[in-house]
């Protein structure tokens, strides 16, 4: 009972004294950023800065009709803020001092870096961000072409704010289409620093939609798309792969479990579509004389979801299958090609040989990014269609 | 420590003692054999007490002896009393064979063994026996020349009828509940369990209250120790009045400051008998419909008496959702307070949305606004409570919808708090225990306080506090949060789930190690063609 008594003064008095009510924020003071996008900009007297943009929830407006009780439903759920300075923490201060509240980083789902960001200071910005103790590591990097300012200049279209859409697109989006992959700031971070293999990141886009939406929602002008992966090298971003592109290194590189990834097929003249629904990768690297050969086996299997033509009777499904595995092979290799025409391999094959024999490794430690390039890769695609839809054979007319 | 700090302060000094005369403790006193003398003592004794009434009467015989009845006449049944014990002595001396002559020697005896047609008899020769024995509701009669008075007893006291039992009802299962006559109760007791081995020890405690306490057990299955600590704990008591089980609760308990109820209670026999069955003591405490039960352990506060009835899967279902119940109850509030003030990170961003948009122009702080809100559905637990049942409901109206959902509009508190509450509280409704109830209201807002401070880190740090004090904990000497520390595996047959019936072989071991068996081991639901092997 003493012994009891004694902790429980402890606990009182350490409530009090230690570190506790001081850490203390009500919600309602936090600045909650919910994307931060960086740009590196020559000023007019020609002095490098940094501008940082990023997006703040305002209250009343991201829960939606819920707020009510003070002003309109108009305006957006978020507001745009924008900063300079020499560093980037000067930067955001430049922006975050207009408002009494407290920076709130843990909500930043996106990070966008400009392009000269991406290729200049790259390292720095990583740093930054992993050095936030608020900052969420599975944050989405991603990349744009020009300045990532310009990409605050969008509006949402399917979600409630710019910053939603950015996690719908960006989550899932390597299983769900495709076109793009989100890359968190961990995994990011760990192939930046890793010895064998370069980073990617998706690439953010702003596009100009053609649709109207009606008169109170006066069409969106200009919206965001995450599609493609932007190529770097060490810490510089060398290149971009485009959307079908990008499908052969999600292919190469992810296991796609719930997929919905659609590849057009020619065969004899005629089309048909693919949609892929699983599919594993499998990557073997070997050192022969110094010669670095990469086996790689896919095995993507899914369903035919529309068909111009093309004979689907169960006994021609191998060459349905044979052609499948053709068009996707010669995708898959030209994504190969054009990521070594930039010299990088984000591929993750000499991460492979790494992992597989570290022995091998050493030989080709020093000089593994020219192995690399001169890598014998064969590439075996085993496509399987599991079905061919509701439809069996293809419609006839018999008219 | 604390104990004798409480007692200094609410004024007894160990050296000086209470300002009091020392009451002697009273004396034998012999009745004599004069009925005058006899009759003039007992007047004195009964002086001012007008309840009590001396009826005078002759016993016709040769030659007529004078004789008293002495009662309290509003203790018993006087129809029963005038036709059993007066009408008799009176009427039925002329039936008597005529070669039994009343005498002043032998008078008592002829009365009890010819006369009296009372069921209960008892003989006395002290004055001081003789007071207890008519204010319990006895008639006394005195009768001239003999040194031992009669009492019969005919009971007559008027009590509540069994009824349902209003804080433990149940959907399956018996719907009588102990009253406030411990006779009833004990009688509900042994319709249960009809055995000689169930036996019943009655003591008095209370120097002016006399109030009757009875210990029942099962004779083989109790450890005879816990009987006799029970006893001894019992006897210990020194007390003026003492008011039904409450006061008893607080004197026999283990510690003196536990929030935790060591002793359990109950207002249902079934339970009760359940209890008895696996080894453990009751303890009937007269005036009270309120049984106690000893030793008890955390986890029966979470048993309700219904598990018993109900098909051990449901049971088992139900028992799981009450400790989600009691998780919600002690720990909704504090998370939030700690989530909400502390580690906004871990929140959804699309909650986080819902949130801020919700607290944007709130005066309160989050913590304030729960703990107000704590405090203001006590205030109103309290009120519907204490008012008549007709006016309960208006206060639940008035305090639920008015008050809960003018406060949001006006903007002084958000949803959350609201929610939160609501949530709790009706989470701890789910904990059959009463008292267990109340034990989580107290720790719910040290958990509040300390996640203010701390955070997270400090509610775990009071969790791991309560936990620690749990641990060291006991119940007459039975470690509270067995079997789960210390661990006995074969206990945890009715802990967190409930065995199905044909599975309870044994008896929980601290309660029940003298004898474990329950019932044969090879039984439970077979299919017809492999039980006839």
């Amino acid at each position: 009972m003493r012994r009891l008594m004694k902790i429980a003064i402890l606990v009182i008095v350490l409530q009090v004294v230690c570190t506790g009510c001081w850490d203390h924020r009500d919600i309602n003071t936090l600045a909650i950023i919910t994307v931060i996008g960086f740009d590196k900009i020559t000023a007019e007297d020609g002095v490098d800065q940094w501008q940082v943009s990023a997006y703040l929830m305002q209250a009343g407006k991201a829960g939606g009709e819920t707020g009510g009780s003070a002003g309109g439903q108009e305006g957006r759920p978020e507001i745009i803020l924008k900063g300079k300075g020499l560093t980037i923490s000067e930067a955001i201060l430049d922006f975050i001092k207009r408002s009494p509240r407290i920076p709130f980083f843990s909500d930043a789902y996106s990070v966008i870096l400009g392009e000269r960001v991406a290729q200049e200071e790259l390292l720095v910005v990583i740093d930054y961000l992993n050095r936030l103790r608020e900052q969420r590591p599975g944050a989405f990097v991603m990349v744009v072409k020009g300045a990532a300012s310009e990409i605050f200049e969008a509006e949402p279209e399917a979600s409630i704010s710019v910053s939603r859409e950015l996690k719908d697109q960006s989550q899932n989006v390597a299983d769900a289409k495709g076109i793009a992959k989100g890359i968190t700031l961990i995994d990011f971070t760990a192939d930046l620093l890793s010895t064998d293999r370069d980073p990617v990141a998706s690439q953010i886009r702003q596009i100009q939609t053609e649709e109207k939406r009606g008169e109170k929602l006066a069409g969106p002008p200009k919206t965001t798309l995450v599609e493609g992966l932007g190529i770097f090298k060490d810490d510089k971003l060398v290149g971009w792969l485009n959307a079908e592109e990008t499908i052969g290194y999600n292919l190469l590189t992810s296991k796609i479990r719930e997929g919905d990834v659609l590849i057009p097929v020619e065969k004899d003249g005629k089309g048909f579509v693919f949609l892929i629904e699983k599919s594993k990768p499998k990557i073997k690297a070997k050192l022969t004389d110094d010669k670095l050969n990469i086996k790689v086996e896919i095995e993507p299997s899914g369903r035919i979801t529309e068909n111009d033509d093309v004979n689907l009777a169960p006994s021609d499904i191998g060459a349905v299958e044979l052609a499948v595995s053709e068009k996707i092979g010669a995708m898959v290799m030209h994504t190969i090609e054009t990521v070594r025409g930039y010299e990088s391999d984000c591929l993750g094959f000499s991460e492979e040989l790494h992992h597989s024999s570290s022995k091998d490794w050493k030989k080709v430690k020093e000089h593994w990014r020219e192995t690399f390039l001169d890598a014998n890769v064969e590439v075996e695609v085993r496509a399987k269609v599991e079905n061919t839809g509701r439809l069996g054979q293809k419609l006839e007319m018999s008219k | 420590m604390l104990k004798s700090l409480f007692k200094k302060v609410l004024g007894f000094s160990a050296e000086k003692g209470l300002k009091q005369a020392d009451q002697k403790s009273p004396q034998k006193q012999p009745l004599s054999n004069s009925l005058d003398q006899n009759t003039a003592e007992l007047e004195k004794k009964f002086e001012l007490c007008a309840d009590i009434v001396f009826r005078k009467f002759t016993i016709n015989c040769e030659p007529p002896i004078n004789a008293v009845a002495v009662f309290a006449d509003t203790m018993i049944d006087e129809k029963i009393g005038s036709k059993t014990i007066l009408g008799a002595i009176l009427q039925e001396t002329t039936s008597l064979p005529v070669d039994v002559k009343i005498t002043k020697s032998n008078a008592i005896e002829i009365l009890k063994s010819r006369l009296l047609t009372t069921m209960s008899i008892k003989e006395t020769s002290d004055l001081l026996e003789f007071e207890d024995f008519v204010l319990q509701g006895g008639v006394a009669i005195v009768i001239d020349g003999s040194l031992t008075a009669l009492i019969c007893f005919v009971g007559g006291l008027q009590g509540r009828a069994i009824d349902e039992p209003i804080t433990e009802p149940v959907v399956r299962g018996p719907r009588d509940g102990f009253v406030e006559d411990y006779k009833t109760n004990i009688s509900l007791i042994r319709r249960r369990i009809k055995s000689t081995r169930l036996k019943v020890e009655l003591l008095q405690v209370g120097e002016l209250s006399k109030t009757t306490v009875a210990i029942c057990y099962i004779k083989g299955i109790v450890h005879d120790l816990l009987i006799e600590e029970v006893k001894t704990r019992i006897s210990r008591i020194k007390i003026d009045v003492a008011m039904g089980s409450g006061p008893i609760e607080e004197m026999i308990a283990d510690e003196p400051f536990s929030i935790f109820p060591l002793i359990e209670y109950t207002e249902r026999p079934d339970k009760v008998a359940g209890s008895l069955a696996e080894g453990r003591v009751a303890i009937i405490v007269d005036n009270t419909p309120m049984t106690l039960i000893v030793p008890t352990t955390f986890v029966s506060l979470v048993q309700a008496s219904e598990d018993y009835y109900n098909h051990f899967i449901f049971a088992s279902f139900v028992r799981s959702i009450r400790f989600v119940a009691l998780n919600i109850a002690l720990l909704l509030p504090a998370v939030t307070v700690a989530i909400m003030s502390f580690h906004q990170e871990i929140i959804p961003d699309k909650l986080l949305g819902i949130i801020i948009s919700n607290r944007k122009e709130l005066p309160l702080p989050i913590w304030a606004e729960v703990l107000v809100m704590e405090m203001f559905f006590e205030i109103l637990r309290e009120a519907g409570v204490r008012l008549p049942r007709t006016i309960g409901q208006s206060v639940s109206i008035v305090g639920g919808l008015v008050i809960g959902q003018a406060t949001i509009e006006a903007g002084f508190v958000g949803y959350i708090p609201v929610i939160v509450v609501a949530l709790t509280a009706v989470a701890s409704f789910a904990i059959p225990n009463y008292g267990a109830g109340t034990t989580i209201r107290i720790l719910r807002f040290g958990l509040i306080i300390s996640a203010t401070l701390m955070g997270l880190v400090g509610v775990m740090l009071s969790l791991m506090l309560i936990l620690f004090y749990l641990c060291g904990l006991r119940s007459f000497g039975v470690p509270y949060l067995s079997p789960i520390a210390p661990l006995i595996p074969g206990d945890l047959k009715d802990t967190f789930f409930r065995a199905p019936w044909w599975a309870m072989l044994t008896r929980p071991r601290f309660t029940g190690a003298k004898e474990p068996s329950r019932m044969d081991t090879n039984q439970g639901p077979t299919k017809p063609s492999k039980g006839k092997e």
